[in-house]
């Protein structure tokens, strides 16, 4: 990464000028990145669901009358959940049409092309053969209602005074949602529509290359022989893209992140990568951008309204595991590379590629050394992934200390909701919870890093780094990525949980930005791949430092989250634990 | 950039066609393979089953997460009524 740069036209010294607004890679990443996002503003904020206020009235009164009426979660409270967890901007017609374009290619089991095209006979082969699944998944469904109900109503009838009653209350409506849950998923699959992607795919491509050729264009760079590198790089994405949704590895959780890595290294170490695609390999370009887009999605307030066991298990841990970690591999270890290191400690604590992405790029980590610490964490997260699970239900550990436990260690995001989802709902619940709390952490975590770049690993021996040393050194798209944060977090606690679900989560985020940011990294990782070669990650490995790094990094953070998780969960917060 | 120059053309062709070979492998015979394990199977077989992205790399990607957020959310405004009565 930090080398791939001298490849470009060379960026104007870093002196603070105003001309360094307009010729620079860091700055060009926050300007794209906000127009994108102001962009996203103006698409969605205009179109709010329909009575959007009214409905999310109507919702919270059945909520409260709900908890009023009974001390456990009724049919009635679920219901009215329910009504609120559909108002989304994105299921309005404008964020179907926006979602749609900018969509990555659809999922296939052995033929590749299924990704981008699929015709009408397939799509009704396809729902002929849901169709009996869904008939007996909503029979299935309709019974477990006249159950839960049931059980419910014979609760209520003892005044839920009755804590036998109560729990099996509790139980049949647990068995009717996960009953309602696989009627809707088998619901889905009866509505398959024939799809031809590959306009939007070139339409996608036109976009990104147009607004990236912008900058180029503006740093010095030509934005034809741009372009023309970044059809490339962009098929590369598609088909990494395209790999990443083959049935089965997406069951493995093996994502665009690996693929894009592989394909490019696979194209650049052995017919080479060709000369008239270099323009077009920007790595840190690409994730600079990216992460300033990320930036949106990092909502602090939502941290404190999910829960406060939470953050106590993921705010102490994580900087902790961190912090020990770093320190372990420069004292013990003698890791060559600070960078390498700190990339690696913060993917095996915080959350696997996207902390990985976000520190290498503050402490201008090299591309072998975020290859490797991807490639770590994947590897980690898969045998995590299926591992954890496994042994929690084999110990018989609760489904909250056992989620808390996986949402705290499991790197990738993805594959906690996998083994979450594999120990029940409640696990589920905890699991994303402090996995969330997690993810708002890269930004802080990003910024202490450059921050402590900047003043402690960077400066000459002995020397003191003045205000204006650092701000020069600083590098500025963190301070993007921070802003575009705090932004998004005031509007959304501005707007209240219940219209920041539907305008802002559910509407500029995973309507927008998220899915602009998504193919952002992809292009890093192809690019990451192009440039770089089997041996040099060889060299980076050497020793098997790296991992033994990640092993005792993430073995301390298997010990001490499952420490804390349970001192949080059951001991300092019993009171919240009892009403997940 | 890395560059294989030095390979005859025909061999740095052949090593992108063995490679892609590989990549078939590992998707059609290794991971079905691996999938074939109890523990492993046990574990997928619900991913598919709940439709879970296991490769999202953020909260944003994973629609379960967002169900889960808004019943932890509602659950501890609960929480947070109940403590207001007793008070």
């Amino acid at each position: 990464m930090a080398d791939e740069s001298r490849k470009h036209p060379p960026e104007p010294p870093a002196h603070g000028g105003w001309s360094e607004l307009l010729h620079t890679e860091d700055y060009w990443s926050i300007w794209l990145g906000l127009a994108l996002i102001v962009a996203a503003l103006v698409v969605y904020l205009p179109r709010p669901p329909t009575d959007l206020q009214a409905k999310i009235d109507t919702a919270n009164t059945g909520l409260a009358e709900a908890e009023a009426s009974a001390p456990i979660k009724t049919i009635a409270w679920y219901d009215a959940l329910d009504a609120k967890s559909k108002l989304k901007c994105t299921s309005e017609s404008c964020g179907k049409s926006l979602t749609r374009f900018f969509a990555k290619p659809h999922g296939w089991d052995t033929n590749p092309l299924h990704a981008v095209v699929s015709g009408e006979e397939r799509a009704e082969a396809l729902k002929a053969a849901a169709e009996p699944g869904h008939a007996i998944k909503r029979e299935a469904a309709a019974t477990a209602y006249s159950v839960a109900m049931a059980a419910e109503t014979a609760a209520r009838a003892a005044g839920f005074a009755d804590e036998t009653l109560n729990a099996a209350a509790e139980d049949e409506i647990d068995a009717w949602r996960a009953a309602n849950a696989a009627e809707s998923r088998a619901k889905k699959k009866t509505r398959v529509a024939a799809y031809n992607q590959l306009l939007n795919l070139a339409g996608v491509c036109m976009v990104l290359a147009l607004v990236f050729g912008v900058g180029v264009r503006a740093m010095g760079g030509s934005f034809r022989r741009f372009c023309l590198g970044f059809v490339f790089v962009f098929a590369v994405a598609v088909l990494s893209y395209m790999a990443a949704q083959q049935s089965l590895m997406k069951e493995y959780g093996i994502g665009y992140a690996a693929w894009a890595i592989l394909f490019g290294m696979i194209i650049s170490n052995t017919v080479g990568t060709p000369r008239w695609v270099e323009p077009a390999v920007r790595t840190e370009y690409f994730i600079k951008t990216g992460l300033v887009l990320l930036g949106a999605e990092i909502l602090f307030g939502k941290i404190i309204t999910i829960g406060i066991p939470g953050i106590f298990v993921a705010w102490l841990v994580t900087p902790t595991v961190l912090i020990v970690g770093f320190w372990l591999g420069n004292r013990y270890l003698k890791m060559p590379s600070k960078t390498l290191n700190v990339t690696i400690c913060a993917a095996a604590s915080v959350c696997g590629v996207s902390a990985a992405i976000a520190t290498a790029a503050a402490c201008r980590a090299k591309k072998e050394e975020l290859t490797l610490a991807v490639g770590l964490s994947l590897i980690f997260t898969a045998l995590m992934m299926i591992g954890m699970p496994a042994f929690i239900k084999a110990v018989g550990m609760g489904e909250i200390l056992g989620g808390a436990w996986m949402g705290g260690t499991i790197d990738a995001t993805g594959a906690v909701a996998a083994a979450g989802a594999f120990l029940g709902d409640k696990a589920l619940y905890t699991s994303a919870t402090i996995k969330m709390i997690q993810n708002v952490m890269i930004g802080v975590v990003a910024f202490c890093v450059a921050l402590y770049w900047t003043m402690r690993v960077e400066r000459q021996a002995g020397a003191k780094v003045g205000a204006s040393e650092i701000w020069i050194r600083f590098p500025k798209f963190v301070l993007g990525f921070i802003g575009v944060s705090v932004i998004f977090s005031i509007i959304y606690q501005a707007m209240g949980a219940d219209v920041g679900y539907a305008l802002i989560d559910h509407g500029v985020i995973r309507g927008g930005t998220k899915l602009l940011r998504g193919w952002m990294f992809c292009l890093a990782f192809v690019s990451i791949g192009l440039a770089t070669n089997f041996r040099e990650l060889a060299h980076h490995f050497k020793g098997g430092k790296p991992l033994l790094l990640y092993a005792f990094t993430q073995g301390f953070n298997l010990l001490l989250t499952l420490f804390i998780a349970w001192l949080s969960f059951f001991v300092v917060f019993p009171h919240i634990t009892e009403k997940i | 950039m890395a560059r294989q120059g030095e390979r005859p053309a025909w061999a740095r062709w052949g090593l992108l066609l063995a490679s892609a070979v590989g990549v078939w492998l590992f998707m059609f015979v290794v991971a079905p393979g691996v999938r074939r394990v109890p523990v492993v199977g046990e574990a997928l077989d619900v991913v598919r089953e709940l439709e879970i992205d296991a490769s999202a790399l953020f909260y944003t990607e994973i629609e379960s997460f967002s169900r889960a957020e808004l019943m932890i959310r509602e659950s501890m405004s609960t929480q947070r009524n109940v403590l207001t009565d007793d008070s």
